[in-house]
């Protein structure tokens, strides 16, 4: 992305300096057709260019020089004998005061006004900023207070300051929102097409199960989860509900969340009461980000009792080893699990 | 005195499209030439000024056409695709947005600052930058990006600055 904006800068600077090929141009009218945030940027060098060059011609052009560059080129036309003489052209005319005329006055006012608030919020709309956990979790304060925990691996992109009426945010991933109280600015989630709306309250997105689907789960406080085409189709959560969100058919499913490990991504608490080996393989996929493989389908109907506080994977694995007899294979970002099944 | 009084005004008009200041000069000055020609015959009624705009745009859309330099959607992003109203000189604000652009120039590092006087102000193209200086191509495209960038941050604040003055001007 970063690469892009200053492919794009480059072209856009030799645009303006009149250096620009055939192949570039196109490329960038593609560009900037693609998306009216790239028009946008471009809107601002245009319009940072434009100042300078105005000033430069006010200022490079010595009218006595060019006069006479003019004449010359005068005297060399054929046709002409007479003496160049000031040209009896009628550019000033007589102000005409008739109503028309105000009426111009106002019009023109009225459009410098207008393109002069169009101009300022150009220029002072916040800027966006985007936060990216990368191997670890991190812990981030909004503009308005909130506080995010971004599961390693998701990304939060959020303006500089809330000024529209909603305070909103673009989530990647996973991540768990303590967010401040305001009731005449509602926070909104949202991914892809799909909006978690809270007025203060705690809970937990996750963007990143496998096909595109989200879920939400509510700690404390009251959220309203829908998609952004039909928001009178929400689903309002109380503490302990979890939503999912079906992306293919655009459908939110709400049920009692039966996962205690929800947030052992950010707790490193974890609880299992007679779980499945599968489930608990999952949970930990979730948690430690590596992928784990259960290679015979009998292992999976194993359960496990057990409960962990604050442990590195290894442990938690070294625990499940002794307690079902389990074989444990590490392979770079791969484990895989092997065993004779339990009963 | 009809030229020098619109000369300036056309030349930044006609920059606007060609992006070459010395393209720009020229196209203005054939379209006086034109005028001249056609004195006989043009409606003295109508304005001049919106005249000499009509030849010079078309000039201009010739010259970017004939150079492969023409598109219809930049130029519609830039409100080029029109004739544009000519507007005349703002004295008020052209001292401090003199002052401002000079500032912001001298705030640019030493090669930086020397590349973009040369492109912008001497109207050198890259190449002959490049050949100047002793440098490659792509090191005057980085420098006059990097240029450009600095000048954009440092002119935004100036244009809020600058609308809040003419909100004020106007609201007396």
């Amino acid at each position: 992305m970063n690469d892009n904006a200053t492919y794009y800068t480059d072209l856009i600077t030799r645009y303006f300096a009149g250096e620009i090929g055939e192949d570039e141009l196109r490329q960038l009218s593609d560009w900037l057709a693609a998306s009216p945030e790239n028009e946008k940027f471009f809107k601002q060098y245009h319009k940072t260019w434009l100042l300078i060059e105005k000033q430069k011609v006010n200022s490079a052009i010595d009218i006595e020089k060019d006069w006479n560059a003019f004449q010359s080129k005068l005297n060399a036309l054929p046709e002409t004998g007479k003496a160049p003489k000031v040209i009896s052209l009628n550019t000033n005319q007589p102000k005409i005061r008739t109503p028309f005329f105000t009426l111009q006055r106002v019009a023109a006012v009225a459009i410098i006004l207008v393109s002069t608030f169009l101009l300022y919020f150009y220029f002072s709309k916040p800027s966006e900023i985007v936060v990216t956990a990368q191997a670890d979790n991190i812990e981030h304060v909004l503009p308005d207070g909130s506080v995010v925990s971004l599961h390693a691996g998701s990304q939060l992109t959020y303006p500089e300051e809330f000024t529209s009426k909603t305070r909103n945010v673009k989530l990647k991933g996973e991540a768990y929102f303590k967010v401040t109280h305001d009731p005449e600015k509602p926070f909104i989630v949202a991914s892809g097409d799909a909006r978690v709306e809270v007025l203060g309250t705690e809970f937990n997105v996750n963007t990143s199960s496998a096909e595109g689907n989200m879920e939400v789960v509510l700690t404390t406080g009251k959220v309203s989860v829908y998609y952004k085409e039909k928001p009178s189709e929400n689903v309002l959560l109380l503490p302990g509900e979890k939503a999912e969100l079906i992306a293919s058919q655009k459908f939110i499913r709400k049920q009692t969340n039966s996962d205690p490990n929800y947030m052992a991504w950010k707790t490193r608490v974890l609880v299992f009461d007679d779980e499945t080996l599968d489930q608990v393989v999952k949970t930990l996929q979730n948690v430690y980000r590596k992928s784990i493989i259960l290679t015979n389908d009998q292992l999976s109907e194993c359960r496990v009792t057990a409960s962990f506080n604050d442990q590195s994977l290894e442990s938690v694995l070294e625990v499940l080893k002794q307690t079902l007899e389990l074989q444990v294979q590490k392979d770079g970002e791969n484990i895989t699990i092997s065993g004779n099944g339990c009963n | 005195m009809l030229f020098k009084s619109h000369f300036a005004g056309l030349c930044f008009f006609a920059q606007k499209y060609v992006k070459d200041f010395e393209a720009a000069k020229e196209i203005v000055q054939d379209a006086f030439l034109s005028l001249w020609e056609k004195r006989e015959t043009i409606d003295m009624d109508r304005p001049v000024k919106s005249y000499l705009t009509m030849i010079i745009h078309n000039k201009c859309t010739n010259y970017l056409r004939d150079n492969r330099k023409f598109d219809q959607n930049i130029l519609h992003i830039e409100n080029l695709t029109d004739v544009p109203e000519y507007e005349g000189a703002d004295s008020m604000v052209e001292e401090e947005l003199k002052n401002k652009i000079d500032t912001a120039i001298e705030e640019l590092p030493e090669k930086c600052k020397q590349i973009f006087v040369m492109n912008r102000y001497e109207n050198l193209k890259y190449q002959e930058i490049a050949d100047k200086l002793q440098i490659s191509v792509k090191t005057v495209e980085t420098q006059m990006s990097k240029a450009l960038q600095h000048m954009r941050i440092r002119l935004s604040e100036y244009l809020t600055v600058f609308l809040v003055m003419v909100l004020w001007f106007l609201n007396r």
